[in-house]
């Protein structure tokens, strides 16, 4: 892919072009989420990912899908139009840019056999720049995750902070066309850059490398689903959003009508299976009644049921759900744990020829 | 055929008519909202009283009846604000004639707390009264609803009274909404 | 804290020799500055309780469903929400017991982290048992004035010592803070007028996103079926707007007045930084200016809002505008 080094004197004037086409959103001052902005020689900062993932903007935490009247005639019902503005994200952190293409996947008819018209022309209309973090945040395990691509994240233009320079590669049509709106700014980047790139993207690799099995949890969580270590790994759990909620890839939304009156509206909003209603069926029956039967759906439908539905692992290493956990569950902890159970259960097995119980 | 047409007049409000009650209306809607909870044995009675005998009250108070104050949560006076009521009143019988002889005891002591707290949350104290209204007292009904129809319209004067959101679909539109607050 | 890390793990083991199905304390996370709880059933797992000034969260939470008869270790805020716990018949006293230890206030992480001091992968410990923290990164050491560093609720707490409780580690504290903290941001919020303080309450309500935390760590939020979530009729809607989120938050801090014991747990999960404790401090303002009363101080009492007296008479409403 060809690749580019653009100097950090001149991301500004990059940035006030592209504003002339996007609405550009990069991170706010404190890190906390994507906010629209003008402010461009600042849009770029060093610091880790933002508190609240950019699979806000294009799956909203409320979303009003259509809305309903009592008219003269019947109920009329009008559809919001799935309309795309045109946005630019600059400052997608990799583990964020991995999690977009996730979230494309489950979005996508291929899947669900449904099209959903407005997460498509969300994407559709949003090209997002990626910037390489600095230094991680205290949490983060990117270097595990295998969807993450440090050096090459899949965002239409990657950036990775040379030090006066940012390097940066077009991964798409797109991104060339993010390039060439800057014009006269950016330079051919050479090999000593590609070579500076390689070592931050492996710099930070290193320093979120924490030997997690992410990738061969899909078997060993096989065997164990009947286990008993999921109580003892959920018993802190309070059964709050937190994680799911600023998760990036997770993305279960509910769908709620609420009128008032002879006016209302149908809209979805994010959900989470560690609500304890979230399974609950109108007859009262809750297949997932304690929070270790929960807890052991989100992790399998991560590192589980979704690797085998589409071949990738649904958790990018982004350690928000770390950080943010009232009670301190840890998602590294749990996969070690459930790892180690799964050995152990494995070499029993082939010690004694039986099925562990 | 609508099912306005069609519905006969019933001395029960119908749990629809008490949604309907608290509709955010039109623009164009003439005066303040307000919503009354009325205890059945005291304060509805007296409200009763008050449109038998022909007494005079402006008709923007829409009626909720309870069987007794101490049923009113104040959660319910919160969601009443929420959905644009621009006053909130709480009757019920005077302590010591409560038909369930301690409720409006509790109500009495949990409205204390409340009441100053709700002015806390932004709800100018005019807004919300609670007020012991017995069966006789169908006078003193209208005389409660007169006054704090007044004052809810002096309010608006003033420009104290906030904007009410709207219909639920033009709340649900706030551009806080429409994603992230941030964006 | 060593040793009041060593009369913890002690007294836990008592506990379990003298048939507790469980004890509740906190055992290291996967970072030295992180700890998490923890249901030991076995001497083995006792080793693992620490003690150190991140060990803030609430566990009372955990009383209600925990395996009786159940062993706890509650600090002064803690005690207190049990104290309500047993007040509304929630657990029995003699199922519960607790192992109190006195607080010196437990530390934000969020106000020790300087932008360019250090970074947390460099941070090897916690040194804050009492005075200034230490916190030892990238082998110097950085000292933050302990008052700093505490979360707003041990600054106002005025009963770090657990009134409640089987055994009681550490030396009773004297209320080192004065609650200027609460009261100083209370008459703020007071001094303005209702539209402005409407707005200011708008305002922090945008961001909340409606991940329940609050409600969740929360050990008074008990409810089987909390009325957000009741769908017919809806009293409180899902949509995450200002409005609502404010509604969803109101009817919490109210179904816990007279309850709760600032604790602080709230506000600690919010992971938007929504001030929550600000809400509730009018009500206990309110209960201690008319009242006279207090949450959490007498487990045996009925409980406040569910009762009534002649003198409430004086303080009444009615009528008033």
């Amino acid at each position: 892919m060809p690749d580019y080094v653009i100097g950090k004197d001149k991301v500004a004037e990059w940035l006030r072009r592209l504003g002339e086409r996007y609405a550009i959103y990069a991170p706010d001052a404190d890190g906390i989420a994507f906010v629209r902005t003008t402010d461009y020689a600042s849009a770029l900062s060093p610091s880790g990912n933002t508190r609240r993932p950019p699979k806000e903007l294009f799956l909203p935490n409320s979303q009003v899908l259509l809305t309903f009247r009592q008219g003269e005639q019947g109920v009329e019902i009008t559809q919001e139009p799935a309309s795309g503005e045109p946005r630019l994200l600059v400052g997608v952190r990799p583990c964020d840019a991995a999690a977009l293409k996730l979230l494309d996947v489950v979005f996508s008819q291929d899947y669900s056999g449904y099209d959903d018209p407005y997460y498509r022309a969300a994407r559709a209309a949003t090209p997002v720049i990626s910037l390489l973090c600095a230094e991680p945040l205290e949490g983060c395990f990117c270097g595990d995750a295998p969807a993450v691509n440090l050096a090459s994240p899949p965002a239409d233009a990657a950036l990775t902070d040379l030090g006066d320079k940012y390097f940066a590669e077009a991964s798409s049509e797109t991104g060339e066309q993010l390039v060439a709106a800057g014009d006269g700014l950016f330079a051919a980047a050479s090999d000593a850059d590609r070579a500076g790139r390689d070592k931050a993207a492996a710099e930070l690799g290193r320093l979120t490398r924490e030997g997690l099995p992410l990738a061969q949890m899909r078997e060993r969580l096989r065997g164990l689903h009947e286990s008993g270590i999921w109580r003892d790994l959920a018993q802190k759990c309070v059964r709050c959003g937190v994680c799911s909620y600023l998760c990036p890839t997770c993305h279960c939304f509910d769908i709620q009508d609420e009128a008032f009156g002879s006016a209302g509206c149908r809209y979805r909003c994010w959900d989470t299976c560690q609500f304890t209603d979230f399974a609950l069926m109108s007859s009262g029956e809750n297949p997932r009644r304690d929070s270790a039967e929960r807890l052991k759906q989100r992790l399998c439908h991560k590192l589980e049921y979704l690797p085998d539905r589409t071949g990738m692992i649904y958790c990018v290493g982004c350690g928000r759900c770390v950080r943010l956990c009232p009670v301190g569950m840890d998602i590294r902890e749990t996969i070690e744990a459930l790892s180690a159970e799964a050995q152990a259960a494995a070499t029993q097995e082939e010690v004694s020829g039986a099925p562990a119980e | 055929m609508s099912r306005v047409e069609e519905r006969t007049h019933s001395q029960e409000p119908a749990r629809g008519e008490q949604a309907e009650a608290a509709r955010p209306r039109e623009a164009s809607d003439a005066g303040p909202r307000l919503l009354a909870f009325l205890c059945n044995w005291c304060s509805y009675a007296g409200a009763d009283l008050a449109g038998g005998g022909r007494l005079q009250y402006p008709p923007n108070v829409r009626i909720l009846r309870v069987p007794c104050s101490a049923r009113v949560d104040p959660v319910f006076v919160l969601r009443a604000f929420r959905l644009g009521m621009d006053g909130v009143l709480v009757a019920g019988c005077h302590p010591g004639d409560c038909h369930y002889s301690k409720g409006n005891l509790y109500t009495r002591r949990r409205m204390a707390v409340f009441k100053p707290w709700l002015e806390y949350l932004g709800i100018h104290p005019k807004r919300f009264r609670l007020e012991w209204i017995s069966a006789s007292e169908g006078q003193r009904f209208a005389q409660v609803i007169r006054e704090m129809v007044a004052d809810l319209e002096e309010l608006k004067r003033e420009g104290k009274l906030p904007g009410r959101g709207g219909t639920i679909v033009e709340a649900l539109r706030e551009p806080s909404t429409s994603g992230s607050p941030y964006v | 804290m060593s040793d009041i890390e060593e009369k913890i793990r002690e007294e836990a083991k008592r506990a379990l020799e003298r048939g507790a199905a469980c004890v509740i304390g906190f055992r290291q996370g996967r970072k030295p500055w992180r700890v998490t709880p923890c249901f030991a059933t076995t001497l083995a797992q006792v080793e693992k309780f620490v003690w150190n000034a991140v060990c803030a969260q609430n566990l009372a939470t955990y009383i209600i469903a925990a395996p009786k008869p159940a062993a706890v270790i509650l600090k002064g805020c803690d005690a207190r929400a049990l104290a309500t716990l047993l007040q509304e018949h929630q657990a029995k006293r003699e199922d519960v017991y607790v192992i109190g230890v006195s607080c010196p206030g437990m530390i934000d992480l969020d106000r020790l982290e300087p932008r360019n001091s250090w970074t947390w992968q460099g941070v090897s410990g916690l040194d804050g048992a009492s005075g200034d923290v230490i916190v030892a990164a990238r082998g110097a050491e950085h000292r933050v004035p302990r008052d700093d560093a505490l979360f707003a609720a041990c600054r106002a707490c005025a009963h770090p010592t657990p009134m409640l409780h089987d055994v009681l580690i550490g030396e009773p504290f004297e209320p080192p803070r004065a609650s200027g903290g609460a009261s100083a941001r209370l008459a703020e919020i007071e001094a303005m007028d209702p539209l402005a303080r409407r707005r200011y309450w708008l305002e922090q309500f945008k961001r909340c996103v409606r991940c329940n935390a609050c409600r969740s760590v929360c050990p008074l939020c008990y409810c089987r079926e909390c009325i957000a979530d009741i769908r017919e009729p809806r009293f409180v809607s899902r949509h995450p707007n200002a409005e609502d989120n404010l509604l969803f938050q109101c009817a919490r801090v109210w179904h816990a007045a007279g309850r709760c014991v600032d604790c602080g747990a709230c506000e600690r999960a919010c992971p938007m930084d929504i001030p929550l404790r600000e809400l509730g401090r009018k009500l206990d303002k309110e209960l201690r200016d008319l009242f006279a009363y207090e949450a959490g101080l007498d487990a045996e009492a009925p409980p406040f809002l569910a009762q009534f007296a002649e003198s409430d008479e004086e303080k009444s409403a009615a009528g008033s505008s």
